[in-house]
């Protein structure tokens, strides 16, 4: 159910069994935007409810009947909370009984308590223990150690060596301490699972393209359609404020669209009828027909969506890094933990049972285990706030290395919208140039559109034929015409041909993106060299470079995009910042690639980050969020460095007992939580 | 203090009844959406009960 925003809006459709007859309840689970209505078929139809609730301004979407992800979720977060409960139980009854013995009581009550102590942790030891048995026995199978190890490990030799002190009268038991442990461990991961899930949750911008349903028109009526099932050729409608959800030939006679997902730029674009729209497309004017001709996981757009969607950590160099060290910290423990205990054994057997004990207990590799992975989710977040749809997590490891940023000119620097100079051309080429324009989302393309007025009708081309880059040619009315683009003297143009008969030059100018001299002077503070990389021509160039202020040897021109990937793969730790096929090479070779707005496919595929802001100042952003995620994820490892040290030593030296190390080990994991989460609010 | 003897079986099943009735909660799906009733509470009846 998708425009739920608020409380009102859970109201307005709880409200509703009150005025529908035949729907009995209707429940909303906000988190999960989802709806479930209880009703009565012979009353009201489920099209009926869809119908009413549109009406009320949400969209409804029926959820597949095999959509079982959520109903999955739940009942492992249930399975998570009961074992919980009955930790706590257990270890909250142990512990009453356990404090009597500590104060002293030594007489008939004194064995029934610890007996009752045992009979207490049976359940703890086989159910509330099992997860960490498991998956400790599934990491050594692969021949690896997991933090359900040490568990595993305390929970089990702490019962075996209880119950055995148990059954000879001695004093030391610990089923106090181990069910207390056990529950905690069980509460701070249970408080790690849910921060993971709101932090990999679609952030913002993949909520604003999620495109939920479209008007299709479909067996003689338009209906709302979820978009998984639109089909090619479907007619649409889609309104004034929607997104484009798939690639479309505009049926309507002329629409004005915003590409700002898809170039950046937030002013309106015209098209005309005929003209095929990339999905992601934004319609401003009324609502216009289409006919799909590209679903979107076939468009570019779309594959950019599920990117974002399936963002993966588990391939990701810094986790497995931290996954090795925690390994090598428990493998590190365990060896200290044996080696101590027969030494010790032979000094005083309690004494080193308990050590040993405590130290197993107390070691947590927890900083490494999820307090990497999280901190990386946090940025991940972070950055999507920030306008940046970052493709791997690698990216902020890379961002690291960085030193030189070589920037592209045309549309990275400059806006990709052009204008075109003041001429005059008659009606009949305006239209003639139109018609040769009409597919194109050439920004040349757009400046005509922008500078002539729009015809009603268009002439018919045949022969059409785009060379990206170069131009059109095609033949209105028997003439051949052809519309070149060129380079004259640093400036955009364009002429026209009849017939191989140059009819009209045409002249263009770009303006500087904004922010762009704020931003270059700001990297060039933070100690980054900052270069000119542009396949334009010496004196634009230079041109440029003089306004911003480069120096001579970090201005390179007429760079094809084969010059341009040398000298970027020629320089360590350089980003490329470009768009459009001419840098997709370059970015390939760069240690971060970051594609700005203007993507062209090409670049979005082989960039690392996407820019979704006109604004350069994103670069800056991007740089930012990258080394607050290094830094947090290095002070967690300090935090976990100073506590295993210290507290292991404390442990080993007998100041620490199964009971305190019980209490600290989940605290020091629910402290890196909270540290994690707050540098994350930022 | 052989009361303890009644006491402690007592309590036990006291505990034992309330986990009881938090499992049973569980699995009646009350704990599954937590977000939406710190909204729905912020919200006025209008008649319904």
């Amino acid at each position: 159910m998708g425009g739920i925003r608020c409380g009102k809006c859970v109201r307005k459709l709880e409200e509703l069994p009150m005025t529908t007859p035949g729907l009995m309840q209707l429940r909303i689970e906000m988190a999960e935007n989802l709806a479930v209505a209880e009703i009565n078929p012979a009353v009201l139809t489920l099209s009926a409810l869809t119908q009413k609730i549109s009406e009320l301004g949400f969209k409804p979407v029926p959820l597949a009947a095999n959509d079982h992800s959520l109903k999955f979720r739940h009942r492992e977060d249930r399975s998570d909370l009961i074992r919980l409960a009955v930790a706590a139980a257990c270890a909250g009854n142990i512990m009453t009984f356990s404090f009597a013995t500590y104060f002293g009581e030594t007489g008939e009550f004194y064995g029934l308590f610890r007996w009752l102590s045992f009979l207490l942790y049976l359940p703890v030891v086989s159910y509330v223990a099992w997860p960490f048995y498991k998956g400790a026995w599934n990491s050594l199978r692969q021949k690896q150690i997991s933090i359900d190890l040490p568990m595993a490990v305390a929970s089990l030799s702490g019962f075996f060596y209880s119950v055995f002190e148990l059954l000879r009268g001695g004093h030391n038991i610990y089923f106090d301490s181990l069910s207390g442990f056990l529950f905690l461990i069980l509460v701070s991961r249970w408080g790690q699972k849910k921060m993971q899930r709101h932090f990999l949750r679609a952030s913002d911008i993949a909520e604003t393209f999620m495109l939920e349903k479209v008007k299709r028109f479909f067996n003689g009526q338009w209906t709302w359609t979820p978009v998984e099932h639109l089909q090619e050729k479907d007619l649409i409608s889609v309104a004034a404020g929607e997104t484009l959800p798939a690639e479309a030939e505009l049926i309507s006679a002329s629409g004005n669209f915003s590409m700002a997902w898809l170039s950046g730029e937030l002013e309106s674009k015209t098209f005309l009828r005929g003209a095929v729209i990339p999905a992601g497309a934004r319609v401003q004017s009324a609502a216009l027909d289409f006919k799909i001709s590209k679903l979107l996981p076939d468009t570019a757009f779309g594959k950019i969506l599920q990117e974002v969607q399936k963002f993966n950590l588990s391939k990701n160099r810094l986790v497995s890094q931290a996954d090795r060290w925690a390994q090598t910290l428990l493998l590190t423990v365990f060896s200290v933990a044996v080696v101590f205990l027969f030494l010790y054994w032979n000094v005083s057997a309690e004494d080193a049972v308990q050590r040993s004990l405590a130290l197993i207990i107390l070691a947590c590799p927890c900083a490494m285990a999820f307090g990497t992975p999280l901190a990386l989710a946090a940025a991940l977040k972070k950055a999507q706030r920030a306008g940046l749809i970052i493709r791997n997590a690698n990216v902020f490891e890379n961002l690291q290395k960085v030193k030189t940023i070589f920037l592209d000119k045309t549309g990275t620097l400059t806006e990709t919208e052009l204008t075109l100079a003041p001429c005059e051309v008659p009606p009949t080429y305006q239209k003639i140039i139109l018609a040769l324009e009409n597919d194109s989302h050439h920004p040349i393309a757009f400046a005509f559109r922008q500078a002539f007025s729009i015809p009603q009708q268009l002439p018919k081309v045949e022969n059409l034929v785009e060379n990206p880059g170069y131009g059109v040619s095609g033949t209105v009315a028997g003439h051949s015409y052809r519309l070149a683009a060129g380079h004259d003297d640093g400036q955009i143009s364009c002429a026209l041909f009849e017939n191989e008969i140059l009819r009209f030059n045409f002249s263009f100018s770009a303006d500087l993106k904004p922010d762009t001299l704020l931003t270059v002077e700001e990297l060039r503070a933070r100690g980054y060299r900052v270069c000119l990389l542009s396949g334009d021509k010496k004196d634009s160039v230079l041109e440029l470079a003089r306004t911003l202020g480069f120096t001579y040897s970090d201005i390179f021109y007429s760079a094809d995009p084969v010059e341009k990937a040398r000298i970027v793969g020629a320089t360590p730790g350089a980003m490329m910042v470009g768009d459009g096929l001419n840098d997709s090479l370059a970015m390939i070779k760069s240690q971060v690639g970051v594609s700005t707005c203007g993507g062209v496919e090409a670049a979005l595929k082989s960039s690392d980050v996407y820019l979704t802001r006109p604004s350069l100042k994103q670069i800056v952003s991007l740089l930012d969020v990258g080394h607050d995620s290094l830094a947090l994820i290095r002070q967690n490892l300090r935090i976990s460095v100073i506590y295993n040290c210290i507290g292991g030593t404390l442990a080993l030296l007998g100041f620490v007992n199964p009971f305190v190390a019980a209490v600290l080990m989940p605290v020091s994991s629910g402290f890196i939580l909270l540290s994690t989460w707050l540098r994350s609010r930022e | 203090m052989n009361i303890l003897y009644l006491m402690i079986p007592v309590s036990l099943l006291l505990g034992a009844f309330f986990v009881g009735a938090f499992i049973w909660s569980i699995n009646d799906g009350q704990i599954d959406d937590t977000e939406t009733p710190s909204h729905r509470m912020l919200e006025d009846d209008n008649g319904g009960l």
